[in-house]
């Protein structure tokens, strides 16, 4: 076997400095005049680790991480000239492999981080295509709708409808001319799974909607990507170029009647447009606003005919299970939710990155075993699930394994597949404001409850913030939030109060702190603390140096002194400090 | 299938529509469901206001949510009225409310009182019709005159005027209206005779008020007064001078003569009791007022010649002889101690007012504290008498006072006056009035059996006493008050007397209007910045006799506004109440649910008023983004406006925030008609807009252009202000354009005989008056003329909307704006053989065609074949439009129906009925005949043509 030599290439890559890295190695390798192939490949969930380098040679695959350019030549010299690997910078070998991978099993991300996504070649020899062979050349639409109906495959975007039984309605429905839509607008803060599937393993999604589309009979489609991914779009071009090339779509696909394209329409960033109705108006070139469901897309849909829209992640699902086999993927996962999910794993974590579990893997695996814990040891406080249309959930849910119906009873949702932790130092209060801050502000303004609601809601938050609130806002803010909830328009709106009412069930008490004690325990909230220089305090007066406010004085090698009057309680002298001798209250 | 289904609503079964929603279903079958964005002419749903919530029990189980985007389904039981739903509907209306700028009314009114609507009767004043303005003052009060006189307008205080220079003159205003109408006054109908009767305990504003009110109820009135003629303090508090006698005597009469009766010189406690009363009549109303003076427990008030102010002046009117020496000493600062003093004044006396506290404390007005002084009186201020001194002989030498200074602020928020030790001032005086002060002297009542709280009669919020069928109001309950609230409370409580004789008491609540309560929204926040670029215009003042004349008599001082002045003052307003006051479904709704201001609140955006367009103003503080301006352009094929940004900050507004007046859309006038809101309000076609509440004064078809289309017209006294359509909508042609401005009858009567004349007429001439015309003509040797178009359609709506694709030119859209509704715009392609074209084209193929026409009557006239106006004419006849250019006519007769189209080239011109006004037959541009109907009644005669002998 021949050594070759893969670098992470998706956004979290390339953000890390992936670029220079590869720059230095091509360069490195080139003046050695060694016959050794690099492939850029995506993001091979280690988000936490990058730049990585992936080296297999006949011993096995060894993957350096946190690749700076100045280790480049040391790992050529050593590892590829040599045959010594640079042991300091080995995250996994094959003597000894990382544990991040242990609790994960891959089928959407089986190729992330694997093949080359600009090469359809390297998606081919995967086994790539395979799937929508079998299904032209051997089953009828129906038998694939019953296919993965069998999966119990279920929509990945948030509501978790089954996907077979989507197909089933869209099948149905008289018309024609039907629309096949892949939902790529990720809107949720800190979300990132969609973003690296399409950069990994962009024909893994194609595949899918082409049979989707032949088990639909679809002839059209449309992926709403939005334009903040360049590099997913880019590879989605390249992708349908190289699928049309190879006759996977297109005009009489692989020689049969069926034939199926696909158009990429870029969104413009508006969290809304993630909602079907909105991103269907969105296509049609109207403002992307909501409107009132039935009729559903299946019935009345893009441009008024019957469309399925699923998420990137159930359409990259989709070839897995028709080349494995429904009852394969229906054994992975719970017994009412067939496969894996795939997580964006953030927040206050050691090891954040993209993590595909099986469903209902508890959390307590997910933060603790393939994140490693929570940064800095400290103590884990709460999860926000669902990004902002999900709620907080806090350490007693720890061993709940993760499925649709648990995370909905305890008032989160599994959602689009966000994970963002967080430790003693987030104030619930905060989050819960920082959430509703988010979906006030893209609220399409449509409807009421949605529009004003949560700008009152949000109003009376930033009362609690300011140590302002009273016990008649908790009552106030309570009452809105089931009313927004109830009469809302649409997902966005109905779901906007959630960080609000699932930090008030879990973390009432740090409500009443904000508004009785006048007291953020968490340290946040900044009308609510003071920071006060210790005797720990070196003088070393850095902090003084830093403070945007000139409110430190004191003489070198003395005690610092904050004038309150001054302070604006930024925390510059907080983080600055060597000795941690900045308190806050 | 059947195309039917029944579902349950509120418990009943109704058969509906299958296709339609739960909210289709309630409005076919008059179930009230509020919505703010569901439009009937819009097929989808927009789904955005959350208002139409109702309970729905089927397939998904038990839910409170949306009807308007909920099918109807078999088996569907819907409740529309549960504690739930109510309380839903109410949060998203207080949420909309929240967001929501402006005022429902004008400061003025929020301040009356008696809720006038004064922003009304100033904009009748200025569009020239006081008459008007008093009809609309005389729905709340019988009082016009007396507070056109003596009213001491708390409106003006509020008025926002002031913070561009001055108040208006609202107070004179009014006078000014009331009086054009003293001598022959509107009167309202006063219906069937309810056989109910009722005894008035009181002839002052108060019982006048409940007497008027009840009377109009239909029910037999009487007011048993103690004095020896009615009116009250309006008679014997008020001096002659601020509200004449002559003029109050003939307010008096004119409700008297609604029928109602009135028994003087009896007291009530003395020469009739409650229990007389009540056998007499049905219900007892008590309102004998404040008639004893407050003395204070000062050394001397028992003194020869130490009075009560209220005593003083009624003694006066009474004409008695009351001795009060040369020098008067008055003690107080209110409006009585006023009026005290410069009666006193007027007695040619030496007058010196004593008062406590300083001079921004007095509470009687600036401006009779003004005049006051203008005559000569003297104010002591920070005085405050100690003891009055001298003899039971001889009475009152000289009062001794104490100096005072102010401090802390007492529990009224006026700073306290404190006494300066050791410093004293004497004044010599003849005589001392205690103007300090008035109560009900609720001993009499107590002995009635009434129940009494300290001071006044105890009353309910229904205006009843502890004694069954006996109500009260005005001075008795509230304590001394002015003429203006009393009437505003008397009012309130005669239709509580109403609700009790019609046994329905437990409904009665008063009204919305009353003290205008929680449902109207207003904006505190404006101040002088606000309207820094506004022209500084000067308050006009009333002009009043000079001081050195006033004090010899006592007569009237105000010199009254002419009609220009009036006009010119009333045309100040700045119009702060919302236009779309009477017609505005949020206050509606606000008031149904409870719903309230203070209920959600928070920030607000501010938002510039968009006055740029000729007929609407746009305001998008109002707005609730319902967006159904938004979808109604769209159906016009037009995007005169739409949603821009996200969240909060979410407005409509035309495309890159240009004004409205860019736009080149003659649909805008829809858009208005389509929202719920003061946000998009059409002006309406008259000076100052109002509001007025609109009669829907009948439905014909618009003469703006060929089409037709049919109209309902509304207005206000006869003059129409504004039309809406039946179906689908109007253009800004006809719905702004055409409406006439009505010629006025003349009584002229032409005689030109034994000459050739020639008649031209308009487009607009139906088939019934250009018959006529030719006749005319034809009877003289000459001929009818019209500018008749060259073409006209070859085919009709029905092709028109069958039609496989239709070219349509720019032209005829601006022609008849409506088309635009009518053409699929799926079809519209470049001009091609064999399809429908909405103008003739040029080619020289001829396919079908429609012809856009700016002639109401185009097609008719055509069908006459009317040949082209020669350029030589002996008499020329110009019917109902323009005097042509380049016509060369030895004399010229021009009728017109719309005043705005008089030439001045014209020998003679005559007034013809307008399009409103006249019966007649037409052929819209499809060629299909509509009848015009006369929705505006007209002093003109039926035939224009019966003007004598032409």
């Amino acid at each position: 076997m021949n050594t070759k030599v893969l670098i992470g290439y998706a956004s979290c890559g390339i953000a890390a400095g992936a670029g220079e890295v590869d720059r230095a190695l091509r360069s490195r390798i080139a003046k050695r005049s060694l016959d050794i192939e690099i492939t850029k490949v995506g993001c091979v969930g280690m988000c936490h680790n990058e730049p990585i380098i992936e080296i297999h040679d006949p011993n096995g695959v060894y993957v350096y991480g946190d690749v700076e350019v100045s280790d480049v030549d040391e790992i050529v010299e050593s590892h590829l000239v040599e045959g010594v690997p640079v042991e300091e910078k080995l995250i996994s070998s094959p003597e000894e492999s990382y544990d991040y991978f242990d609790v994960q099993e891959k089928i959407v991300l089986r190729n992330s981080g694997v093949i080359d996504p600009e090469d359809i070649g390297d998606y081919i020899d995967s086994g790539g295509y395979e799937a929508l062979k079998k299904v032209l050349t051997e089953m009828s639409p129906q038998e694939v709708i019953d296919e993965i109906k069998n999966s119990n495959l279920r929509g990945r975007g948030g509501a978790g409808f089954p996907t077979g039984l989507k197909w089933q309605f869209a099948a149905n429905a008289p018309g024609d001319e039907k629309y096949i839509i892949c939902n790529a607008d990720e809107g949720d803060p800190g979300a990132f799974m969609d973003r690296s599937i399409l950069e990994g393993d962009p024909h893994a999604v194609l595949e899918g909607m082409i049979i989707g589309a032949y088990a639909i009979g679809a002839s059209d489609s449309y992926i709403y990507c939005r334009a903040e991914y360049p590099l997913a779009l880019k590879r989605l071009d390249i992708g349908i170029e190289q699928a049309k090339e190879k006759g996977f779509l297109g005009e009489n696909i692989l020689g049969t009647d069926f034939s199926f394209d696909i158009h990429i329409k870029e969104g413009a960033g508006a969290f809304v447009c993630g909602e079907e109705t909105a991103l269907m108006h969105s296509i049609e070139g109207e403002r992307g606003m909501p409107r009132p469901r039935p009729p559903f897309p299946a019935q009345k849909g893009l441009f008024g005919k019957p469309t399925n829209i699923n998420n990137v992640e159930t359409w990259a699902n989709i070839p897995w299970i028709i080349r494995n086999g429904a009852e394969e993927y229906a054994s992975i996962g719970t017994e009412r939710s067939g496969g894996t999910k795939v997580f964006a794993l953030a927040g206050k974590i050691k090891r954040g990155g993209l993590v595909e579990v099986p469903i209902g893997t508890p959390l307590r695996e997910i933060i603790y075993n393939v994140g490693g814990g929570i940064d800095e040891d400290l103590e884990f406080k709460a999860v926000q699930l669902g990004g902002p249309s999900g709620g907080c959930l806090p350490a007693e849910y720890l061993d709940t394994p993760v499925d649709y119906e648990t995370l909905t009873e305890a008032g989160a949702i599994m959602g689009s597949g966000g994970m963002i932790v967080m430790d003693e130092c987030d104030c619930m209060v905060n989050v819960a404001r920082y959430f509703l801050d988010f979906t006030q502000k893209e609220s399409c303004g449509k409807c009421t409850f949605c529009r004003v609601g949560t700008k009152r809601m949000l109003e009376i938050l930033d009362k609690f913030t300011h140590g302002s609130g009273t016990l008649e806002d908790i009552e106030s803010i309570k009452n809105l939030a089931s009313n927004i909830k109830a009469y809302s328009l649409c997902g966005l709106g109905q779901t906007a109060p959630n960080p609000v009412l699932t930090t008030l069930r879990y973390f009432e008490h740090e409500y009443y702190d904000h508004l009785q004690e006048q007291t953020c325990s968490a340290g946040v909230c900044r009308e609510l603390i003071t920071f006060t220089i210790t005797d720990a305090c070196v003088g070393c007066t850095r902090c003084a140096s830093e403070c945007p406010t000139e409110a430190i004085t004191g003489e070198r090698g003395e005690q610092h002194v904050i004038d309150q009057e001054y302070c604006i309680k930024c925390g510059a002298c907080h983080d600055v400090c060597p000795v941690n001798a900045v308190e806050v209250d | 299938m059947s195309d039917k289904i029944t579902v349950k609503i509120d418990g009943e079964e109704y058969e509906c529509a299958k296709d339609g929603s739960v909210l289709d279903a309630c409005r076919e079958n008059g179930i009230f469901i509020p919505t703010l964005c569901e439009i009937e002419h819009i097929e989808e749903p927009f789904g955005g206001c959350r208002v139409c919530l109702v309970e729905i029990t089927g397939p998904r189980g038990t839910i409170v949510t949306t009807s308007c985007d909920t099918p109807l389904s078999d088996d569907l039981e819907i409740r529309t009225e549960t504690a739930e739903i109510i309380e839903g509907r109410r949060s998203a209306i207080e949420l909309l409310l929240s967001e929501h700028t402006g005022d429902c009314v004008a400061p003025c009114s929020r301040e009356c009182p008696a809720s006038l609507d004064v922003q009304g009767y100033l904009a009748h004043i200025a569009n020239g019709m006081p008459r008007e303005a008093v009809k609309l003052i005389k729905e709340q009060t019988p009082l016009a005159l007396s507070l056109g006189r003596a009213c001491f307008a708390p409106c003006e205080e509020e008025c926002r005027r002031q913070m561009v220079e001055e108040p208006i003159s609202i107070r004179q205003e009014k006078q000014y209206a009331a009086e054009v109408d003293i001598n022959d006054p509107w009167t309202p109908d006063v219906p069937y005779d309810t056989g109910k009767s009722i005894g008035i305990v009181g002839g002052g504003p108060a019982g006048l008020t409940a007497a008027y009110f009840l009377r109009l109820k239909g029910h037999r009135v009487t007011i048993y007064d103690m004095m020896p003629e009615l009116g009250g303090m309006m008679r014997y508090g008020i001096p002659n001078y601020r509200l004449p006698k002559d003029i109050l005597d003939k307010e008096i009469q004119w409700i008297l003569d609604l029928g109602v009766d009135a028994k003087t010189d009896v007291e009530f406690g003395e020469d009739i009791h409650l229990e007389d009363l009540k056998e007499v009549h049905d219900a007892v109303f008590v309102s004998t007022g404040a008639w004893e003076s407050w003395m204070i427990p000062i050394e001397g008030k028992d003194l020869p010649r130490v009075y009560g102010g209220i005593d003083f002046l009624i003694d006066h009117t009474l004409g008695k002889d009351i001795d009060i020496g040369e020098k008067v000493m008055v003690v107080g600062c209110g409006n009585t101690a006023m009026d005290v003093a410069r009666t006193a004044r007027r007695m040619g006396k030496d007058v010196t007012i004593a008062y406590r506290r300083s001079a921004e404390q007095a509470p009687a007005s600036d401006e009779e504290m003004r005049e006051a002084m203008e005559e000569g009186i003297r104010f002591e201020y920070l005085t405050n008498p100690e003891k009055i001194c001298g003899c039971e002989m001889n009475g009152v030498s000289k009062v001794t006072c104490a100096r005072m200074e102010l401090g802390e602020p007492d529990a009224s928020g006026r700073a306290r006056p404190v006494k300066i030790e050791g410093e004293k001032v004497e004044f010599e005086a003849d005589s001392v009035i205690l103007a300090i002060g008035q109560s009900p002297e609720v001993e009499k009542l107590e002995e009635e059996g009434l129940q009494v709280e300290k001071y006044t009669l105890s009353v309910n919020d229904k205006f009843a006493t502890n004694l069954e069928g006996v109500f009260a109001a005005g001075d008795v309950t509230l304590g001394p008050c002015s003429i203006v609230e009393c009437t505003g409370h008397a009012r309130e409580a005669a239709f509580a007397v109403d609700a009790y004789l019609s046994g329905v008491l437990n409904e009665y609540s008063p009204s919305e209007d009353y003290r205008l309560p929680f449902g109207y929204i207003h904006t505190d926040e404006k101040d002088e910045e606000d309207f820094a670029d506004w022209n500084r215009i000067p308050r006009l003042k009333m002009q009043l006799r000079h001081p050195d004349e006033r004090v010899k008599d006592n007569d009237a001082i105000e010199m009254g506004f002419k009609p220009a002045i009036a006009i010119q003052e009333a045309e100040r307003c700045l119009e702060c109440g919302c236009l779309d006051r009477f017609m505005c479904k949020l206050k509606d709704y606000a008031d149904i649910y409870g719903a309230s201001q203070e209920g959600q609140q928070g920030f607000k955006y501010e938002h510039e008023i968009d006055e740029s367009h000729p007929w609407i103003i746009r305001d998008p503080g109002k707005c609730v983004l319902c967006g159904s301006c938004v979808r109604t352009t769209e159906e016009h094929g037009e995007g005169v406006v739409q949603f821009v940004h996200r969240g909060f900050q979410t407005v409509v507004e035309p495309a890159f925030g240009d004004p409205l007046g860019d736009t080149d859309s003659l649909m805008v006038g829809s858009l208005a008609d389509a929202c719920p809101t003061g946000a998009l309000e059409e002006v309406p076609p008259s000076n100052k807009p109002g509001p007025f509440e609109l009669d829907k004064m009948g439905d014909t078809y618009c003469m703006g252009c060929g089409l037709g289309c049919p109209t309902v017209v509304y207005g206000n006294d006869n003059v129409p202000l504004r039309l809406a359509p039946v179906r689908g909508h109007l253009c800004d042609i006809g719905k702004f354009q055409s409406i006439p401005k009505l010629v006025a009858s003349q009584d002229k009567h032409g005689t030109i005989v034994d000459k050739k004349i020639n008649v031209y007429a308009s487009l607009n001439t139906t088939f019934e008056e250009a018959e006529a015309l030719k006749e005319l003509a034809e009877g003289t040797g000459g001929e009818l003329y019209a500018d008749i178009p060259d073409k006209v359609s070859t085919v009709g709506r029905e092709e028109l909307l069958e039609a496989e694709e239709i070219y349509v030119e720019d032209e005829a859209l601006a022609i008849s704006p409506v088309l635009k509704d009518l053409i699929p715009r799926s079809k519209l392609v470049e001009w091609k053989e064999d399809v429908i074209s909405v103008v003739a084209p040029s080619s020289d193929v001829e396919p079908p065609y429609v012809v856009a026409q700016a002639g109401a009557n185009a097609y008719g006239l055509y069908e006459m074949n009317l040949p082209q106006l020669p350029e030589q004419n002996e008499v020329l006849l110009v019917y109902d439009t323009d005097i042509p250019e380049d016509i060369d006519a030895k004399y010229i007769i021009q009728m017109v129906s719309d005043a705005r189209d008089i030439s001045k080239t014209a020998d003679a011109v005559i007034p013809i009925r307008s399009w409103l006004e006249k019966e007649g037959t037409i052929k819209n541009l499809f060629g299909e005949r509509v009848k015009l109907k006369p929705v505006v009644d007209s002093e003109l005669p039926k035939n224009p043509l019966s003007i004598g002998k032409v």
